[in-house]
C-alpha cells in the first residue's frame, strides 16, 4: 500500500478512456435520434404538398362545377383593386368586394362577407385567434387551416380527408387552399384560409366555396385581402 | 472488471433507450396544443345538415367537432361486446343511475345485477345503446366499444337536454324492438330476446305475498305478478319487476287463496294504461278474458305470431303444475313441421313438467322458457287473458327542435 500510486484525474481518465468515449458516442447517438425523429414528424405530420411559396405561381383551387376563372392576385405594387373597400380585423385588414353581390356583416368577434343572393352557403369570415405564428409549426398551422374549414360543417370530414396546399408561409402570413370531397350531405368544397399576424394579433381569414355555387365574387374579394397600412401606402 | 464493465454498458444502453422513447409522446402533446386554438373558431355551421333521417323520422344531431373525435384516435384501451371488464361495470352503473338519469332507462336492472357475471359483461343491449349514441354524433361507422372516445361521449350525456336524451333513448328502444332483441338480460349476460321475470328469482322470491296470514311469498304464489311484469314490460318497453306488480296487487286487495284472479290483469292494465305514454308514447289497453270454450288455438297462434299479441294462460293441474298457474304465451313457431307456443313459465323448475312428448326445450339457456303444443295447452287451460296489441309496435318521433353540442365552446 505504501507503493500505491496516487490516482489523479488525468490518470483516471486515461485508465477509463474507452468507457468515456463509449458514453460520449451513445449520448451523440441518442441526441441524433431525437432530432431526426422530430424532423421526420414535422415533415410527415403535415399534409402539405411542397408547392412554391410565391402566391403568384400557386395553384389556386377552382371550385368544382364553377368555370369562372379566379381573379388575378393584387400585390402591393399594383393599382387599388376594384370594388368597395371594407376594413376587418379591428381595421388592420382591408379587402375590396363587389357590393352588387356581397355585403359585410358582424356578429360578436366574427366579421363576415356574405353573398346577397339567398340560399348561398359560400362566405368569408374573419376572427381573432389566441396564438402567434411563431408558436406554431407548419404542421400545426395546416391543422388549424383544416380546422377552420371543418368548423363550417355540422359533421365534418376527417382531417386526413382534407387536401391542403400551402400558398404562402412567410413571416406574418400562412396562406393555404383546401379541398374536401362531398361528405355527410355536404357538397364538394374548396376553401381558402389565411392566417395573418398584425400588431400582435393572429387573424384567421377563412372562405368556403361549395360546389354548385357562384363564388367568383367572393374569391375575388379574398384575393384583395391586404393589411390596411399597406393598402393605405399605395 | 469485465462484469463491472458489462453492467455499466447495460445501464448506459437502457438510458439511451429511455431517452429515445421521449420522442414518442411529442405528437400527442402537439395535438393538445392546437385543440384550444381550434376550440376558438366561431364560424357558423352551414355545410351538411343539422338533422339525420332514421326510418322516415328526422332527428337533430348531437354536434361533435372533428378535432375532439380525433383527439381520441388512439385509445389506450378498447373493450368490445362479449368481453368482461371492470370498466363495463362502471359504465353500466353510471348509466343506471337514477340521480343522473331520473327519466331515462339507458341500462336496466337486469343488466347491472350485483355480483353476477352480467355486471361486468359488455352485453348486446349496451352495444346497441352505443351504436345509437354514435348515430346521433355522426359516428355511424364506429363499431361499439368502450374506449376513450366512448367514455368522453358518455361523460357528456348528462349535459344534453332532457329532450335530446329522450330522443337517444327512444331510438335505442325502437332499434331493439325492430330487431326483436328487446327484453331482459340473463345473469350470464346473454339476451333473453323478450321480457322474462321469474317468481323464483332470488332477488324477490322471498318477498311476502301472503293470503290471510299464511306467510306465502312471491315464489309460492307470485306467478300472476311475474306474468303481469312480463306483459307490462313488453308493451311499455321498460323493466317492471314482479316486486312492483306485487305492490299493486296488495294495495288493491287482489290476492286470493291460489294467487291472483284474472281480473287483476284487467285492473292493473286499466290503472297503468298510460304508464310510459309521456316517455315513449306507448299505451296498454285492458285485456280481454276468454274462457276455455271461447278459445280457438289456431286463431290464438295467428294472433300471437303474426299480429304481435301476448296472452297469459291460466292453467290447472296438468303438464305444468299440480295446482293452478299463470304463464305467458310469447310466440308461436313451427319446429320440425309441428307448431309450438313459446311459453314463459315464471316458475323455473322444468323437472316438474309432465307430458314431455308435448313439450320441447329451447336453446336459449333459460329454463323458464319452454315450447308447448296447442293440444297440451288447451287441455290444461282454464282461461286466456289476451292483450290484443302488437308488442312490436313502438312510436318513433323526435322531441328536440334543434341540434345540441357536446362541448361548451359552441352551441
Amino acid at each position: 500500500m505504501a507503493n500505491e500510486r496516487k490516482v489523479t484525474p488525468g490518470r483516471y481518465l486515461k485508465r477509463h478512456k474507452p468507457y468515456f468515449l463509449l458514453i460520449l458516442a451513445l449520448v451523440l447517438v441518442a441526441v441524433s435520434v431525437i432530432l431526426i425523429v422530430r424532423q421526420v414528424k414535422n415533415i410527415s405530420g403535415s399534409t402539405v404538398s411542397d408547392e412554391p411559396q410565391d402566391a403568384q405561381t400557386s395553384q389556386t383551387a377552382q371550385p368544382a362545377g364553377d368555370t369562372t376563372p379566379a381573379s388575378p392576385e393584387t400585390s402591393a405594387d399594383t393599382q387599388t383593386p376594384e370594388g368597395t373597400p371594407v376594413k376587418f380585423a379591428d381595421g388592420t385588414l382591408t379587402l375590396y368586394y363587389d357590393d352588387a353581390q356581397l355585403h359585410p356583416t358582424r356578429s360578436g368577434q366574427l366579421e363576415s362577407l356574405l353573398p346577397l343572393a339567398e340560399g348561398q352557403t359560400a362566405r368569408l369570415d374573419v376572427q381573432p385567434l389566441s396564438a402567434t405564428l411563431k408558436m406554431l409549426k407548419d404542421a400545426e398551422l395546416s391543422r388549424i387551416c383544416v380546422g377552420a374549414l371543418q368548423a363550417y360543417y355540422y359533421a365534418a370530414p376527417a382531417t386526413d380527408d382534407v387536401a391542403v396546399t400551402v400558398l404562402e408561409d412567410s413571416d406574418g402570413v400562412f396562406d393555404a387552399s383546401l379541398h374536401a370531397d362531398a361528405y355527410g350531405g355536404a357538397p364538394e368544397v374548396d376553401a381558402r384560409v389565411k392566417l395573418v399576424e398584425l400588431d400582435g394579433t393572429l387573424w384567421c381569414v377563412s372562405a368556403i366555396y361549395p360546389a354548385g355555387e357562384d363564388c367568383a365574387a367572393l374569391q375575388a374579394a379574398f384575393d384583395t385581402l391586404a393589411p390596411a397600412a399597406q393598402e393605405g401606402a399605395q | 472488471m469485465k462484469h463491472t464493465a458489462f453492467r455499466r454498458l447495460t445501464a448506459l444502453a437502457l438510458l439511451m433507450a429511455a431517452l429515445c422513447s421521449l420522442c414518442i409522446p411529442a405528437s400527442a402533446a402537439r395535438d393538445a396544443y392546437t385543440d384550444p386554438i381550434l376550440a376558438e373558431l366561431r364560424q357558423p355551421m352551414v355545410l351538411g345538415s343539422d338533422t339525420f333521417e332514421y326510418d322516415g323520422v328526422s332527428f337533430h344531431r348531437v354536434l361533435l367537432p372533428r378535432y375532439i373525435i380525433e383527439r381520441y384516435d388512439e385509445s389506450e384501451y378498447a373493450i368490445e361486446p362479449g368481453q368482461s371488464d371492470a370498466r363495463v361495470r362502471e359504465v353500466k352503473r353510471a348509466l343506471y343511475s337514477d340521480t343522473t338519469y331520473p327519466k331515462n332507462e339507458f341500462v336496466t336492472y337486469t343488466q347491472v345485477r350485483a355480483d353476477e357475471p352480467v355486471e361486468t359483461y359488455f352485453d348486446d343491449h349496451l352495444a346497441e345503446l352505443f351504436r345509437t349514441i354514435y348515430l346521433f354524433c355522426g359516428l355511424e361507422d364506429k363499431t361499439p366499444c368502450i374506449d376513450e372516445l366512448t367514455m368522453f361521449l358518455l361523460s357528456q350525456l348528462p349535459a344534453l337536454s332532457e329532450d335530446m336524451r329522450h330522443d337517444i333513448e327512444a331510438m335505442y328502444k325502437y332499434r331493439l324492438t325492430k330487431s326483436g332483441t328487446y327484453g331482459t338480460v340473463a345473469r350470464s349476460g346473454k339476451l333473453d330476446d323478450l321480457y322474462y321475470f321469474a317468481q323464483t328469482d332470488p332477488d324477490w322470491a322471498g318477498e311476502i305475498f301472503e293470503f290471510e296470514g299464511n306467510g306465502a311469498t312471491l315464489k309460492d304464489r307470485g306467478c300472476g305478478c311475474a306474468c303481469a311484469a312480463m306483459v307490462f314490460s313488453t308493451y311499455h318497453k321498460v323493466e317492471i319487476t314482479p316486486r312492483w306488480m306485487r305492490t299493486y296487487a296488495l294495495q288493491d286487495d287482489y290476492p286470493v287463496s291460489y294467487g291472483l284472479p284474472n281480473e287483476y290483469f284487467e285492473g292493473i292494465a286499466r290503472y297503468y294504461k298510460n304508464l310510459e305514454y309521456e316517455r315513449y308514447g306507448t299505451t296498454l289497453e285492458a285485456p280481454t278474458i276468454y274462457q276455455k270454450s271461447e278459445v280457438d288455438m289456431s286463431v290464438l297462434a295467428d294472433q300471437i305470431a303474426d299480429q304481435g299479441y301476448l296472452a297469459i294462460i291460466h292453467v290447472v293441474s296438468g303438464a305444468f303444475t299440480s295446482q293452478e298457474h299463470y304463464m305467458v304465451l310469447c310466440d308461436y313457431t313451427e319446429i320440425d313441421g309441428k307448431g309450438y307456443f313459446l311459453v314463459a313459465d315464471p316458475y323455473v323448475q322444468p323437472s316438474r313438467y309432465r307430458d314431455w312428448d308435448q313439450l320441447r326445450t329451447t336453446d336459449t339457456g333459460n329454463d323458464g322458457l319452454i315450447y308447448a303444443t296447442s293440444d297440451v295447452l288447451y287441455r290444461d287451460m282454464k282461461s286466456i287473458i289476451l292483450f290484443a296489441q302488437d308488442r312490436n309496435a313502438f312510436p318513433l318521433y323526435c322531441r328536440t327542435d334543434a341540434p345540441e353540442s357536446l362541448t361548451a365552446e359552441r352551441n
